[in-house]
């Protein structure tokens, strides 16, 4: 029923109930009342008629003028109501009586014979007001029509608030209704997935968009009403359906009597790969849902090749590599062998360095192309980062093979790469291992190839080398004492020892070197040859360069103005941008006057970024702190090192003051030094002098200063003062 | 007095019957007056005198009006359509209206204590007993009769009336009547009922006197009711014989000797 027709049905119930009450009582009110007195009237007419009668009979015609009986008489049937009119009229018409006062109008009147023997001698009247009754009953229907309009709207409101309120409810749940619908049909449209629901007959009743778009259907076959057979022709028609849809669907009916949902993958001719999974419903009915998971499993292939495989090259990464090893390790037959060789581009660096990332990354790509040549079938060539590269050797297990791919390797590497009109010449150091014999697990397989690969660094580069246990003992003996560098930091294993500078026209004492002495726990006095390297490597030379320059900086600070102190700086440690900042500190926390101290380095600094280097070496010396050039003549004593810094002394290489003697050569090299210096004003130190003859001879070279163990060895800090007295005395004796 | 009256009384009952009858009515307190007054005629005149009984003023003056009767004594003189019928007074006598009961030795009232009494619902007398009153129809000529000589009787009589257990007389003999039936009663009357009719009934003095011809005349009674004795136009002549007995001195003798006296003349008023 529509709520307005309900709502008039229930309006007309309320008028209609509301108008009988406002009607039907003082209309009710009104007759019975009348009734009442007319009835009354009626029957005190007729008994005052009869007391009339009675007494006229008992008289003559003198009764219509006792008026005080007849009065006496009608007053008998008066009681207490005495609002009545009563008039005797005789039957000439003369009012014989009247009685009363005259009511008010409209009035009721009763009228009576008086009959007397049979005669009628007159009527009687009984005149009432029915004014009262009006006017109670106007009053009863005021009260009523007042009730009735109580009872209108309590009928009407009432109920109509009560449906009101229903229909508000029911619209409310319709417009939630609505919402969810909308909601429903937006997250069906938006999913993901193709989503179809089937009811218990197989047909269909929900889909959505991407179910038609997944299997590009046509709308309007794939309707609800639809069947599942129907829309497994269509599919075939459209080449996403394999097979008999008959028995597909007998097979769909089976599955979904099992109650259990089930996913499978379609795969199609057209290289679309489809999940779908079904999920049986409570109704009988089931929910399947379509998944193109073919962009997903191109991305996933692609992001499985990319954990495998150097984006640079497209070739095996590490994972990748080791991952074949580990396999060929598992199927390793008896006697079966194969190899692996990891290798490091020579010279990459300088050419990352100096031509940029660009070129480099074109070198690595042109490098792994001809490394590719190289190989044979069931080869794998990796590249494990950076320039190390490793292969596979599949039937490298006689070392004959591994040795011609390595040759090959080394020449082919060895040939000038063109990367982009710049001729680039680098090398390759391969080591070589081969399994089972040198290692049974592929981690150990690649250490052992990187451990020949790192002795074929060591020993010259542009090589090959092949594991050997002995090397293997070596890089662990080389791993502990790196753990025993560590330590000696934080347990202050270290000390500074210090030979006295000589000047040679005064054989005085000018100032001290710096010699670092490591006071190892177990293995007693290590000297620097056997762990700076090692420190230079590891970097570990920094932290420890510092220490001494703080160290020997406040040591210094305490010996008399004119000794100087030299401290020998590595090339690692220029690459510590804050050097001058931290020599500045040592001086500034020490009180040391920089022109007190004297750092040295030696050709091997200038190799490195020799623009960012000259930069730091110019930062100390305007410091004031004196730079010299160490074992000058032993590396490629190139002139143009001298000529790009201004140093203030240079080191004489101990090897050519120790030929002194027997070599001409050095005598030659060491005047030619020594005259080099004088004239470009820098002073000249002869190391390792050992002999009053080498003294004399660097004296008359022109040769400043000198150090060795003619004049002293160097000793602990403590000993300093006690050099400085016996020198003194020595060239005093002198 | 009493004596005289009672042998006019039986001298009017052995007179030989005549032809003619003098039809009387009206108040109740005339209907024994009126016969005693007949008495008093000459004995040869072939008059009989018929009261006809329960008139009252207005019932015997309509009876007047239509020659039912032919002479009325009425407590109301004739209005102006009764005079315009040609109704007229011939004699008006004062009658002392009193207070009357059937106490033995009633107590004196005093006149501004009279509606009091009939106003209270339990008004009693000195010794405690219930004065029980009695009234009479709003339409009785004694009604206007209290109202004007009691102050607040008007309210008083509309106050007893209201009561049911107060009886109210329709005629002056009922009223009479219901008075002496009464222990303890209180009723208004007129002297000259009480003296005509005998009544076993005493009269209370009013501010201490006691109701009488000669204390009306001296003016120390002030309490009376008017008695008017009216003709029609056309008398018969029974009827103005009975008049010009009255107006007689023989006639004013017997009227003061029922208690009332003459106060004026009509012809001469």
């Amino acid at each position: 029923m529509k709520p307005l027709s309900l709502r008039g049905v229930v309006t007309a119930i309320g008028a209609s109930v509301a108008l009988i009450t406002a009607i039907a009582l003082p209309a009710g009110y009104l007759a019975s009342n009348y009734l009442n007195l007319s009835e009354h009237l009626d029957f005190k007419a007729d008994l005052n008629s009869s007391y009339l009668a009675k007494y006229i009979n008992s008289q003559d015609t003198m009764w219509r003028f006792q008026r005080v009986r007849l009065a006496e008489l009608l007053s008998q049937t008066d009681g207490a109501d005495t609002n009545f009119r009563k008039r005797v009229v005789d039957s000439s018409s003369k009012v014989v009586l009247d009685e009363g006062d005259v009511p008010d109008t409209p009035t009721l009147v009763s009228r009576r014979p008086i009959t007397v023997a049979g005669s009628n001698v007159g009527h009687i009247e009984i005149e009432a007001s029915l004014r009262p009754l009006l006017e109670d009953s106007a009053l009863i229907a005021s009260f009523s029509a007042l009730l009735g309009l109580c009872i209108f709207f309590a009928i009407r409101i009432f109920p109509l608030r009560i449906l009101d309120r229903t229909m508000g409810q029911l619209e409310r749940s319709n417009r939630d209704l609505v919402q969810i619908n909308g909601r429903f049909d937006t997250a069906l449209n938006n999913m993901s997935h193709g989503l179809c629901m089937f009811d218990s007959e197989g047909r269909l009743v929900v889909k959505n968009q991407q179910y038609l778009q997944v299997y590009n259907l046509s709308p309007e076959v794939v309707k609800p009403e639809c069947t599942f057979l129907d829309l497994l022709k269509h599919r075939a028609m459209r080449g996403y359906f394999n097979g008999d849809p008959d028995v597909h669907w007998a097979e769909m009916q089976d599955q979904m009597k099992t109650g259990k949902p089930a996913t499978w993958v379609d795969e199609y001719g057209n290289g679309h790969a489809i999940t779908v999974t079904s999920s049986p419903m409570p109704n009988g009915g089931w929910v399947v849902t379509h998944e193109d998971i073919t962009e997903q499993r191109t991305v996933q292939a692609k992001i499985s090749h990319m954990a495998l495989h150097d984006a640079l090259t497209n070739l095996p990464n590490r994972l990748f590599f080791r991952e074949q090893i580990e396999t060929r390790l598992g199927q390793l037959g008896r006697d079966e062998k194969f190899a692996v060789l990891c290798f490091d581009l020579d010279k990459f660096k300088s050419v990352n360095d100096t031509l940029g990332h660009a070129f480099g990354d074109e070198l690595l790509r042109q490098v792994a192309e001809r490394m590719g040549k190289c190989l044979r079938k069931g080869d794998t060539l990796a590249r494990l980062g950076g320039d190390e590269f490793a292969i596979f050797q599949a039937h490298g297990g006689q070392a004959e093979d591994a040795s011609a791919l390595a040759v090959r390797l080394i020449g082919e590497i060895g040939a000038p790469f063109d990367l982009d009109g710049h001729q680039v010449v680098i090398g390759v150091s391969i080591g070589i291992a081969i399994a089972p014999r040198d290692a049974t697990e592929s981690d150990q397989l690649l250490k052992s190839a990187d451990m020949a690969l790192y002795r074929a660094k060591g020993e010259g580069r542009g090589t090959y080398r092949f594991f050997e246990p002995e090397m293997d003992r070596l890089m662990q003996a080389r791993r502990a004492l790196e753990l025993d560098l560590r330590k000696a930091i934080v347990n202050n294993e270290f000390e500074v020892y210090y030979q006295p500078l000589i000047n040679l026209q005064s054989e005085q004492i000018c100032g001290f070197e710096a010699l670092l002495r490591w006071n190892h726990p177990e293995r007693g006095l290590i000297p620097p040859l056997d762990f700076i390297p090692l420190a230079e490597e590891t970097t570990l030379i920094v932290p420890i360069g510092e220490w001494v320059i703080r160290n020997a900086c406040d040591e210094a600070a305490k010996w008399p103005k004119e000794i100087r102190v030299a401290i020998n700086l590595s090339p690692v440690q220029f690459k510590m941008r804050n050097l001058s900042q931290m020599v500045m500190s040592a001086l500034a926390h020490s009180g040391l006057a920089a022109e007190r101290l004297e750092l040295e380095i030696t050709e091997s600094v200038l190799l490195v970024d020799n623009v960012a280097t000259l930069e730091i070496l110019h930062q100390l010396r305007s410091l004031g702190v004196r730079i010299s050039m160490d074992d000058f003549g032993t590396g490629y004593s190139s002139l143009s090192y001298l000529r790009s810094f201004p140093f203030d002394k240079i080191k004489i290489d101990r090897s050519f003051v120790h030929d002194l003697q027997q070599n001409a050569d050095s005598k030659a090299i060491v005047r030619a030094v020594t005259g080099l210096g004088a004239s470009l004003g820098m002073a000249t130190t002869g190391e390792g002098v050992e002999t009053r003859e080498e003294v004399d001879y660097l004296r008359r070279e022109g040769c400043t200063e000198a150090q060795g163990y003619f004049f002293s060895a160097a000793k602990p800090a403590s000993e300093v003062y006690n050099m400085l007295a016996e020198r003194n005395a020595v060239s005093a004796v002198a | 007095m009493y004596l005289r009256v009672l042998v006019i009384l039986l001298l009017s009952l052995t007179s030989p019957l005549s032809a003619e009858t003098l039809r009387a009515g009206g108040v109740g307190a005339a209907t024994k007056l009126l016969p005693i007054l007949f008495a008093g005629l000459d004995p040869n005149e072939d008059v009989k005198l018929e009261v006809i009984p329960s008139l009252g003023s207005n019932g015997g003056l309509r009876a007047l009006s239509e020659n039912a009767i032919d002479i009325v004594v009425a407590g109301r003189p004739p209005n102006g359509e009764e005079l315009q019928q040609g109704l007229r007074v011939v004699v008006a006598v004062r009658t002392p209206y009193t207070l009357v009961t059937s106490r033995p030795t009633p107590q004196g009232l005093n006149s501004t204590e009279i509606a009091d009494i009939f106003k209270a619902p339990r008004a009693m007398w000195v010794d405690g007993s219930p004065i029980r009153i009695i009234l009479r129809p709003k339409s009785d000529s004694d009604t206007p009769v209290l109202i004007r000589i009691f102050p607040g009787m008007a309210a008083a009589l509309e106050a007893a009336r209201a009561r049911h257990d107060i009886p109210v007389a329709a005629t002056d003999q009922d009223n009479a009547d219901a008075a002496e039936r009464l222990k303890d009663s209180l009723a208004g009357s007129t002297l000259t009922q009480i003296t005509t009719e005998r009544r076993n009934l005493r009269l209370i003095s009013i501010d201490g006197v006691v109701p009488s011809i000669d204390a009306l005349e001296s003016g120390a009674y002030p309490f009376s009711k008017t008695l008017y004795f009216i003709l029609p136009a056309k008398a018969t002549p029974a009827a103005e014989r009975f008049v010009a007995f009255i107006q007689s001195p023989t006639g004013q003798a017997l009227l003061r000797e029922t208690g009332n006296i003459m106060v004026a003349h009509p012809g001469r008023s």
